[in-house]
């Protein structure tokens, strides 16, 4: 099986201008590392930022410019201090996709670096928030056993889900690891997990997602998701 | 464009085919002739090759001349982004400097000196918006390495596909290259030029998704 739901060409466009946000821009890259296919697109839409770079209006560089740029040149390298560690997913995930460095160098290790918080019996989340200049948009983990329906919720932005391990109908679609659904605003949709794996995935958020089911609304007013 | 309640879905998300006219006032037209003109008589094939002496050979000198040439364009992109005229000149500064320090990474093959320039002072950028917020534990090297897998057309050099690119990019409508240039030289988010336009949302992504596809269709027509 390969991946067969990819994020919007729109969205990769903005990736390779640099234009996503972050939570945004973590699930993209994410993406990347486990789909060839938008490898390929995004190699295609970063040599376009090269084209219109080479086409943008110069602006003079000042006078000292280049000799402080040269004067630079043997300066020693400074050290990159990121701990990079290789998580991997439970069990080896469907497609025998190594869980993705984006994901790792955020949260410093791999699935069993979250640490999950209870929302409802079989479901548990861990949500990170990255405010902007437009506000915050936020990145949500989600596992969940199967046969479970997320809570159905509203967003009032673009949502992009990408599953980690397991399964997920949202919709009509299956979504398998590495398989991206990527929403505009005003969604409404409660996907359910499917098969008999325990399903991760990773949501990010453009403003807060609003449950709703009552006892949804509850808790996310009592506990904050 | 609503999608409600399903995801978008490459391949059967068909763009509305009215999109693809041109309907840019009079104004944007100047201003796209304007851009298509300096792209046209860009002649930069010179570029490549100083690259290719500073990533062999670390020539000093040949480094001077690609900052010279192309350093001017990088920081007219940062100031169009709205940096100020130091923060812009630090960020060319920093970009340059990564460029030599990481020039043994580059490869022609993989891809054209202006898209990994390009690529390093969008994650430069990146990385200094942010600084101003708590999270900020995206890797350094993220993006900038060439990537290994193949190019869409190995019988293409990237220099020759740099050169095709500007020449699609010179044939898109309008109001495809309008969104093209605010993204990728403003540094705006799909909701930005949205609000910037006055058009809703999906027009922005369609028209992206058609000026991406043009790209597509004309790499695959060559090949």
């Amino acid at each position: 099986m390969s991946i067969s739901h990819h994020p919007d060409d729109a969205t990769l466009m903005s990736f390779a201008a640099g234009t996503l946000s972050e939570p945004f821009a973590i699930v993209i890259a994410s993406h990347l590392e486990m789909c060839g296919h938008c490898r390929e697109t995004n190699r295609s839409l970063a040599m376009l930022g090269g084209a219109v770079l080479e086409g943008a209006a110069p602006e003079e560089l000042s006078a000292g410019a280049v000799a402080s740029l040269l004067a630079r040149l043997d300066e020693p390298v400074p050290v990159n201090g990121h701990r990079i560690v290789k998580g991997q997913l439970p069990d080896g995930s469907a497609r025998g996709h190594a869980f993705p460095e984006a994901l790792t160098r955020l949260l410093g290790g791999g699935l069993d670096a979250i640490k999950w918080r209870h929302v409802v019996p079989g479901v548990e989340d861990r949500l990170i928030k990255f405010p902007n200049r437009r506000g915050v948009h936020t990145l949500r983990f989600l596992r969940a056993i199967p046969g479970k329906e997320l809570p159905e919720h509203a967003h009032s932005g673009s949502e992009l889900t990408l599953v980690l391990h397991g399964a997920l109908r949202d919709g009509g679609h299956l979504l398998g690891p590495g398989d991206v659904s990527d929403m505009d605003d005003e969604g409404t949709h409660s996907p359910v997990v499917e098969g008999a794996e325990t399903c991760v995935c990773v949501f990010a958020n453009e403003g807060a997602s609003r449950f709703k089911q009552l006892k949804f609304r509850v808790l996310q007013k009592l506990i904050g998701i | 464009m609503s999608t409600i309640g399903k995801p978008v879905i490459q391949g059967t998300d068909v763009p509305v085919s009215s999109e693809s006219a041109a309907d840019g006032t009079p104004a944007m037209s100047m201003h796209l002739a304007s851009s298509v003109q300096r792209i046209g008589l860009d002649t930069k094939p010179e570029l490549a090759a100083l690259m290719a002496r500073v990533a062999l050979g670390q020539d000093r000198d040949a480094f001077r001349q690609l900052f010279v040439t192309i350093g001017p364009a990088v920081k007219g992109m940062l100031v169009r982004q709205g940096a100020d005229r130091g923060t812009a000149e630090e960020l060319v500064q920093e970009t340059f400097l990564t460029v030599w320090r990481k020039a043994e990474q580059f490869s022609a093959e993989r891809g054209s000196a202006t898209t990994w320039i390009f690529t390093i002072a969008r994650n430069l950028r990146i990385d200094r918006l942010r600084r101003e917020v708590p999270w900020q534990e995206l890797g350094e090297d993220q993006n900038e390495q060439a990537s290994d897998d193949p190019l869409p057309d190995e019988q293409l050099s990237s220099q020759q596909i740099q050169t095709r690119m500007k020449a699609v990019l010179a044939t898109l409508p309008a109001d495809q290259t309008e969104v093209v240039q605010l993204a990728y030289l403003e540094g705006l988010s799909h909701g930005e030029i949205a609000e910037k336009l006055k058009v809703p949302l999906g027009t922005v992504k369609s028209r992206m998704r058609l000026a991406y596809q043009k790209i597509k269709s004309s790499f695959q027509d060559a090949s």
